[in-house]
């Protein structure tokens, strides 16, 4: 069969050409059932369709006039194939991505995707490897809010992907995939009785159509599932038989129907605002509360509405940067509400810094703690991915927090009474007091080191910060081994402005998660920002070239140390600790000797690449010509020697 | 008032002297050490003080030595027995010797400052202007 599939592939291809027109005149995603069927009947009827096809001879390839095609290209010849529908049903989702690295165990829904689809909802995303594939799609969906869709290679590619789907499982991010299982396929090795097995455990849901009807179903279901919270990835395995068989008449697309998300129940939100209302010194902690801007702006309605202070950048902007209200107020709180806090445990509530992420539990008996997380409806078997859970809190509520918002904020304004009014008022002048001291603080400590080659972090995220202000700007890459600078420093207000991080702390996913952060912000013309760790980016450099395949404009400044070094740290520890060497802890942890040159790697990747940079006073001139570049539609790439930490 | 005058001189003095101690200036002591600020340039990037400190010991996740603000037996002492090993590790004999931690030491305090102040950094002195008053 691959013989004559390749003795005749040239061949097919024009077939195909003109099988995609006839589908491209039927486009349409809202009625795909009715376009499936005209199609398919037009392909049969169109007597001019065996026209374009050669005899096996050789011959009649300027000439259509009495040719007639052999029986074993006729055999082979497939109409109206089942991925053909895979493809109508991935376009009724408005999936406007597949990114995948090739394979044969999805040849077929390949093909249909470039030719029957015209490489349109969704597009093939060209990745070189299955782990950026993840992370692209990670970082896409929390920019654009919807899953794009990856697709594997049996076991093999699908083993490449696992860490990236770990990643977004923790980061509670939908991602559609797909894997492709070939049981003809040229090596065994690459099926297995149960695929889904490999990623069972950090996958929301996993499953196997045994026919393109049953497909159609799942493919909904799997989309429901994805995008309704706790949001998580999911995996269809898809049969290549099915992907290559012809089909009579494909079956309907199912309707999507999409679960209105879980809010807490009425009594409980009457309990918590009642906490609330009544609280001296109540406080929120957030985690990955907001999922949308509307999330932003329902927790500054009700921040407002208590004049309470919101720690609300961590794993994602939760909470405008520069608020008055945003940090941890100050004095010993009496309630702390935990909106969707994560798998981190946060810092206890006198922890002075301001933007670290969620705090749980502390020992006082004074305090009341209320948690609120759809995670609880994410129960995870082996993988410690909730280990604590959401947290030890006297009240726990499994729900949604976005979506609980609307009706807590309504309880709240209908319990508030002049008196307590004032007394908010006044605390919230108390807390904006604190959070500008907290500000001025943190801008002046931005000063140490300024002068210091290679370059502070804070000085980076500084020099940077007038230069992409006026622009709608996106910041698309984690900021935790930055110090934090970027969210100290600059004015996030939107939630495109900070994406949050990894997830699980898997490497790997800067790099990639920013390119499909950037992927999605380019139909808004955002301008995206991505400050790349140099340890994460050698897990897999190569989506650089897939952003510059596809004309992906974000600007990347290596934040270059030439080390793990938190893992530096770590071993260096360890070697204090044993008294052993402590000048011997740079083995294994440190990246240099040769030094990467990152510019040269940018460009062999097809990227305008700049650098390094080690001294302060060249930072902004190229910082200027990489965001030329990338203004003008391009990706670009700026080698910056960084200060180890910030 | 007048009376009081010595006593309070006395206690501003032996107050000030305890500070220095503890906290104060980085001066040489006639106990102190040499140190060679040179080795200590090599010893700091080696033992990777600069991980936590930065490299011109001013920025990073651990506390700014430049200028070190404890005189040198102070500092070894420190480095012997930091207040919290979870975060600064201790650097013990012989790996660490008190000549090595002296060395270090010189080489702190030979370090100029790469810390203008905020008010000689106009970007920083813009976003410091966004601030509310």
């Amino acid at each position: 069969m691959k013989k004559v599939a390749k003795s005749t592939s040239k061949h097919s291809v024009n077939r195909r050409r003109f099988i995609k027109g006839a589908a491209a005149g039927a486009a349409g995603a809202a009625m795909l059932v009715n376009d499936q069927t005209v199609t398919a009947q037009t392909q049969s009827g169109n007597p001019d369709q065996s026209a374009d096809v050669p005899s096996p001879e050789g011959e009649g390839v300027n000439g259509n006039e009495g040719f007639a095609r052999s029986p074993k290209v006729d055999s082979f010849i497939v109409e109206n194939p089942g991925s053909d529908y895979m493809v109508d049903v991935f376009r009724a989702l408005d999936i406007e991505y597949c990114a995948s690295n090739c394979g044969s165990s999805f040849d077929g829904l390949q093909e249909s995707i470039v030719n029957h689809g015209n490489n349109q909802m969704p597009e093939f995303l060209t990745c070189l490897h299955e782990e950026s594939s993840v992370a692209m799609a990670h970082g896409y969906a929390k920019i654009a809010g919807k899953p794009m869709m990856a697709l594997f290679h049996g076991t093999v590619g699908l083993q490449h992907a696992t860490m990236a789907i770990y990643n977004a499982y923790v980061d509670r991010v939908p991602i559609y995939m797909a894997v492709g299982l070939d049981y003809e396929g040229p090596v065994s090795a690459h099926n297995a009785t149960d695929l889904g097995a490999i990623v069972r455990n950090f996958v929301k849901w996993d499953h196997q159509p045994n026919s393109l009807a049953e497909f159609g179903r799942a493919a909904m279901r799997a989309y429901s599932l994805a995008t309704t919270p706790p949001m998580a990835p999911v995996l269809l395995v898809l049969d290549a038989a099915q992907q290559k068989a012809p089909l009579e008449t494909a079956p309907s697309i199912p309707r999507l129907s999409l679960p209105k998300f879980p809010s807490a129940d009425i009594n409980s939100v009457k309990e918590i605002a009642r906490l609330l209302v009544d609280a001296d010194n109540p406080r929120i902690n957030t985690g990955q509360a907001a999922r949308t801007q509307e999330g932003i702006d329902l927790l500054v309605e009700l921040a407002e509405l208590l004049q309470l202070p919101v720690n609300g950048v961590s794993n994602r902007l939760n909470f405008p940067s520069r608020h008055p209200l945003q940090g941890t107020g100050t004095g010993t709180p009496d309630l702390i509400l935990n909106l969707e806090p994560g798998s981190r445990i946060g810092p206890t509530p006198s922890t002075p810094r301001s933007s670290r992420p969620g705090a749980t539990l502390t020992d006082s008996s004074e305090l009341t703690t209320v948690t609120i997380s759809s995670a609880e409806f994410l129960v995870t078997s082996n993988f410690n991915v909730f280990g604590n859970g959401a947290g030890n809190a006297d009240l726990l509520i499994a729900a949604d927090v976005q979506a609980t918002l609307p009706a807590l904020i309504e309880e709240v304004r209908r319990l508030i009474t002049n008196d307590r009014q004032r007394f908010f008022s006044d605390r919230g002048k108390q807390i904006a007091d604190v959070h500008a001291r907290a500000r001025r603080r943190e801008i002046s400590e931005a000063r140490y080191g300024w002068n210091a080659a290679p370059v502070s972090l804070a000085r980076l995220a500084a020099e940077l910060w007038p230069l992409i202000k006026d622009d709608d700007w996106s910041f698309v890459s984690p900021q935790r081994f930055l110090g934090n600078w970027p969210s100290r420093l600059w004015d996030m207000k939107k939630s495109h402005h900070f994406i949050g991080a990894h997830g699980a702390g898997g490497m790997g996913y800067g790099a990639p998660a920013a390119v499909g952060a950037a992927l999605a912000n380019r139909k808004h013309g955002r301008l995206s920002i991505n400050i790349q760790g140099d340890g994460d980016l050698n897990y897999a450099p190569g989506v650089l070239w897939t952003a510059a395949h596809h004309q992906i404009p974000l600007l990347t400044i290596m934040a270059n140390n030439r080390a793990y070094h938190a893992e530096l740290m770590f071993l260096q520890k360890q070697c204090a600790a044993r008294n052993r060497g402590v000048d011997r802890a740079h083995i294994g942890t440190t990246i240099s000797d040769p030094n990467i040159d990152y510019a040269q790697m940018a460009k062999a990747y097809g990227i305008y690449g700049e650098g390094p940079i080690e001294h302060p006073n060249d930072l902004v001139p190229a910082l200027r010509r990489g965001l030329e570049r990338v203004r003008a539609g391009e990706p670009a790439v700026i080698d910056v020697l960084t200060q180890p930490r910030g | 008032m007048n009376r009081m005058y010595p006593f309070l001189l006395a206690l501003l003095i032996t107050v000030a002297g305890l500070f220095a101690g503890i906290h104060g200036s980085s001066q040489q002591s006639s106990n102190d050490l040499i140190g060679d600020a040179d080795i200590g340039k090599v010893l700091f990037e080696e033992y990777t003080c600069d991980g936590c400190h930065g490299s011109t010991a001013e920025n990073g996740l651990g506390t700014r030595l430049n200028p070190p603000r404890m005189r040198q037996a102070r500092f070894i002492q420190y480095l012997r027995n930091p207040t919290n090993p979870e975060l600064m590790p201790p650097y013990q004999q012989p790996e660490a010797s008190d000549q090595k931690l002296a060395d270090i030491y010189a080489f702190l305090q030979s370090l100029p400052s790469a810390s203008p102040p905020v008010e000689e950094i106009p970007v920083l002195q813009a976003i410091l202007e966004e601030v509310p008053k």
